[in-house]
């Protein structure tokens, strides 16, 4: 019962969230489920084919691919939070655990007000610390991820 | 006489036998401590021999290319751009579009079929593309089926290096040289090279006789493996002892390498020529360099001048001394008339040729050369060898041909402006790279961009003056519970007692003192004196620690000189500190290389992007936002007029005496410094704005505009100020300039528009 809670209270605060780029999270199993689909609509037409584009990669389990479509993205969008906290996620997955973490900093840096993609992101450097073997830092992330729970 | 033998014989014929005996262990100690040491010396020259010949083996050139052209909707581009890019590449404009590699223009349409590419994240597809323009943009651009594409032209090759080699070459194989050329060679310089050991005295006797008789020097002694070896030195040093050496060094290479593989060396190493700093060795680069054209596309009397050269490349120069160089390559033609595989002839025929060499302006030896250097040490640096060693390796940068393009036309136009025809002698460098995530996309290293030698974007170190500023401000608002960008800090003149007993006192630019100032003017006017006192009242520890995050510490700590920019940076250093700044206080270390690839695809290599947090964002937003005031009504105000509608931020800088002029700052998406002066360092009389800023703003005019992002980080609020009044105001007063704050560090309000007090003192 305890993991729903977050995601319900995640589904809440993006309801409430007015801030652009906002995420709509699907048939998540949990709030940092990397297998479910994240949709995200921005302005810029050759963003949202890259991101496409990285999508269908990482459900063909072509995560190098995935990477390299991100990394397109950024170099045409460098301030777009979402997809430096996609790119944090894949290299969570590839085990890229110093990367993953600088990268969801980097995404918290440029998310403004996004509280759920902020909460999103420090799960992401929770999950990166603990298996680098920091259980203090992975404690601390997630102080700061349930803090943005709150209020 | 014989009194004496008598003598000497009788009185010392037993102490000297005696003598001789007790000498005896020692003169073998000495005699095989002496073969030991000759031993050990030979050997160890000898693994010395081996590793300078390895080097000079033939490999194949791994190949360089530029970041290929996206198209997609919304990208900046014309279709003058698109055109010129698709020539470049080989595309033919005659609409045959059922195949790759053609194209066709209707309008401001352009149908295109590429050529697929497979680069180390994928296969781009070979496909049909209708790519519409409107305005400065693409449009639209759709694949046959209609459907909106972002797609990938084939990159621009822009280059060869062989890995393990920091200069340019062009090497070849030995079964692949005119033969002409390996007559020529033999018969000219060592004509028993298949025989010999590697040195031979009867040729260094026959070379001494020819030149007693002749006056002159007309023939040298050494065998072409000798002048091989000569060149594995760095100094040309003519001593005995040095002689000696080569003669040692040569016997070894004698010993461990074949006759072929000797003379493939020699054709790739021989010194040929001299381009400025750069030295041209071999017959490939040679060739190049004094005719623009492939080594086996060269005739018998252009082959002649190349083996001509080799006895004195300065000397014979055929720009610069042409009669002796046709002379020389005469003399060689006619040795070669005596030769089988040559004949009369052919010899005569070729004598009665002009030189052909072309102009030094016709020859481009590559394109890029700035950019290269910096390709050619990060692959050294970050690929061992062995890894590179397969051949046939695929290197893929970021190198924008668009932005690079931009950046040598700004420098070239403007240094021409600046400084007519060179007189003044100044110089200039600049650097280019995405601001979020470091990747290079333009290098020049001098006011002639193509010319290539001393990089000065990567290898001249200037005292970084004004640049230095905003890493003290930085420091200062690090603690928003005493600093924020109204904070009142005073210019009155200052005074500081240094170790050394002697009193240093900085002065403004303009040598006036402007009292109590808000915290940003220090930096928007770029006041030495508020600023070495804020840095002062801060610590210079505090101020060497936001060095040392930003990578541009000196580890013996800083002098106060150092807060108005004593240090010293090269422009590439300091792109590097200023993309951290850009980036919110995230450090992407500055990278030309987006993937390695083996022939074929094999063993893909890419550096994966990473940033480092090395500062908090909030203290880095409020120095970006002083910057952009730099732009807008600071010592970079001129950009208003120059780029009215961008939206970027900088700082200017000027070292004392006018020395060097700099301009570092960025957009919403890229960094880039110029940095303008003499390299003699010489006073170049420009101040920031006057020399570096111009370049930059025209190089920036050429390039994509991208504005700076619209929100803050959390953390931050903005609100309208009274600057000189340490207020904030009502946030209905709209006349009132609007500055962000840490949040929880706002000053006071006021109570109406018309602000608080002045801070007093001017």
């Amino acid at each position: 019962m305890r993991r729903w809670l977050p995601l319900l209270l995640a589904l809440g605060l993006a309801a409430c969230a007015s801030t652009p780029g906002h995420e709509a999270v699907s048939k998540a199993r949990g709030p940092l489920d990397t297998n479910a689909a994240v949709e995200h609509s921005v302005d810029n037409r050759a963003v949202a084919l890259l991101w496409d584009k990285a999508e269908r990669a990482r459900r063909d389990n072509q995560l190098d691919e995935a990477v390299a479509a991100l990394e397109r993205a950024l170099r045409l969008a460098p301030d777009d939070a979402v997809i430096w906290s996609r790119l944090a996620e894949l290299r969570l997955q590839q085990r890229d655990y110093a990367v993953a973490e600088n990268l969801a900093a980097k995404s918290n840096a440029l998310a403004g007000n996004q509280r759920l993609l902020q909460y999103r992101n420090w799960l992401i450097i929770e999950a990166a610390r603990q298996r680098r073997g920091d259980e203090a830092g992975a404690r601390q992330a997630r102080e700061r991820a349930e803090a943005l729970h709150g209020s | 006489m014989a009194k004496r033998s008598r003598r000497s014989s009788r009185r010392s014929r037993s102490p000297r036998r005696r003598g001789w005996v007790r000498l005896r262990p020692w003169v073998l100690l000495v005699a095989g401590g002496a073969f030991a040491f000759a031993i050990t010396s030979f050997l160890l020259l000898d693994v010395r021999v081996r590793a300078q010949f390895g080097r000079t083996q033939w490999r194949l050139p791994a190949h360089v290319y530029s970041q290929p052209l996206d198209l997609y909707q919304g990208r900046y581009l014309s279709e003058d751009q698109l055109v010129d890019q698709l020539q470049a590449l080989g595309y033919r404009q005659d609409g045959a579009l059922d195949k790759s590699g053609h194209f066709d223009v209707h309008g401001r349409d352009v149908d295109l079929h590429t050529r697929g590419f497979g680069f180390p994240d994928g296969r781009e597809p070979e496909r049909r593309l209708r790519v519409r323009f409107a305005g400065s943009r693409i449009a639209a651009a759709h694949d046959a089926a209609g459907g909106d594409v972002i797609a990938r032209l084939e990159p621009q090759r822009i280059g060869s290096v062989y890995p393990g080699r920091q200069e340019d070459r062009v090497l070849v194989r030995l079964g692949d040289v005119p033969p002409e050329l390996v007559a020529a060679l033999l018969a000219v310089e060592d004509r028993d090279f298949f025989e010999h050991w590697g040195v031979e005295p009867t040729a260094i006797l026959r070379a001494m006789v020819a030149n007693l008789r002749a006056g002159h020097t007309v023939q040298g002694g050494s065998t072409l493996t000798q002048q091989l070896v000569k060149n594995f030195f760095l100094s040309n040093e003519r001593t005995l002892s040095r002689k000696f050496t080569e003669a040692l060094m040569a016997l070894s290479v004698e010993w461990h390498y074949s006759k072929e593989q000797i003379l493939e060396a020699y054709l790739n190493e021989v010194y040929l020529g001299q381009d400025g700093q750069r030295a041209i060795h071999g017959f490939g680069l040679g060739a190049r360099f004094w005719f623009n054209r492939p080594l086996d596309e060269l005739d018998l009397h252009e082959i002649a001048l190349l083996v001509g050269l080799v006895k004195g490349p300065s000397y014979y120069d055929p720009r610069e001394h042409p009669r002796r160089a046709l002379e020389r390559r005469n003399t060689v033609l006619a040795v070669l008339a005596h030769s089988p595989s040559i004949g009369e002839a052919r010899a005569r025929a070729a004598m009665e040729q002009p030189l052909d060499v072309v102009d030094r302006d016709a020859v481009q030896l590559q394109a890029y050369p700035a950019y290269m250097d910096l390709v050619r040490s990060q692959l050294a640096r970050d690929y061992r060898e062995q890894d590179l060693k397969g051949g046939g390796l695929r290197v893929f940068t970021y190198l924008d041909p668009q932005v690079q393009g931009a950046a040598e036309a700004a420098v070239r136009e403007r240094l021409e402006a600046l400084d007519p025809g060179g007189r003044k002698q100044l110089q200039a460098a600049a650097v280019v790279a995405d601001t979020a995530t470091g990747a290079v996309q333009a290098v020049v290293g001098d006011r002639e961009p193509r010319r290539a030698g001393y990089n000065r974007a990567v290898d001249a170190r200037r005292s970084i003056g004004s640049l230095v500023k905003p890493a003290v401000y930085l420091t200062a608002l690090s603690r928003p519970d005493a600093y924020t960008l109204v904070t009142p800090i005073s210019d009155a003149p200052l005074q500081v007692k240094l170790d050394n007993r002697r009193t240093w006192s900085p002065e403004n630019y303009d040598h006036r003192n402007h009292g109590r100032i808000p915290l940003i003017d220090g930096l928007v006017h770029s006041y030495n004196v508020a600023t070495a006192r804020l840095g002062l009242d801060l610590g210079l520890d505090q101020v060497e620690t936001t060095l040392e995050r930003l990578d541009v510490g000196d580890p013996d700590g800083i002098v106060p000189a150092d807060l108005l920019g004593a240090l010293s940076l090269s422009p590439l250093e300091v792109a590097d500190m200023y993309q951290t700044l850009g980036a919110g206080g995230f450090d992407a270390p500055l990278n030309t290389i987006d993937g390695v690839e083996g022939p074929g695809g094999a063993h893909p290599r890419r550096y994966g992007l990473d940033v480092h947090r090395v500062l908090d964002p909030e203290p880095v937003f409020l120095v970006d936002a002083a910057m952009a005031e730099v732009a807008r009504r600071g010592t970079a105000s001129a950009l208003r007029q120059r780029l009215p509608d961008r939206d970027v931020a900088g700082k200017t800088g000027t070292t004392d005496a006018l020395r060097d002029s700099w301009f570092a700052g960025f957009d919403g998406r890229r960094t880039a410094v110029v940095w303008v002066g003499r390299d003699d360092d010489e006073p170049a009389g420009l101040t920031g704005a006057a020399g570096a800023l111009r370049v930059w703003a025209d190089m920036m005019h050429s390039v994509p505009p991208a504005p700076r992002r619209a929100s803050a980080p959390a953390g931050i609020e903005w609100a309208r100020v009274d600057p000189d009044a340490d207020r904030t105001l009502p946030s209905g007063c709209t006349d009132a300039p609007r500055l962000p704050f840490i949040e929880g560090s706002l000053p006071p309000r006021a109570q109406h528009c018309g602000g608080g007090e002045p801070l007093g003192g001017r």
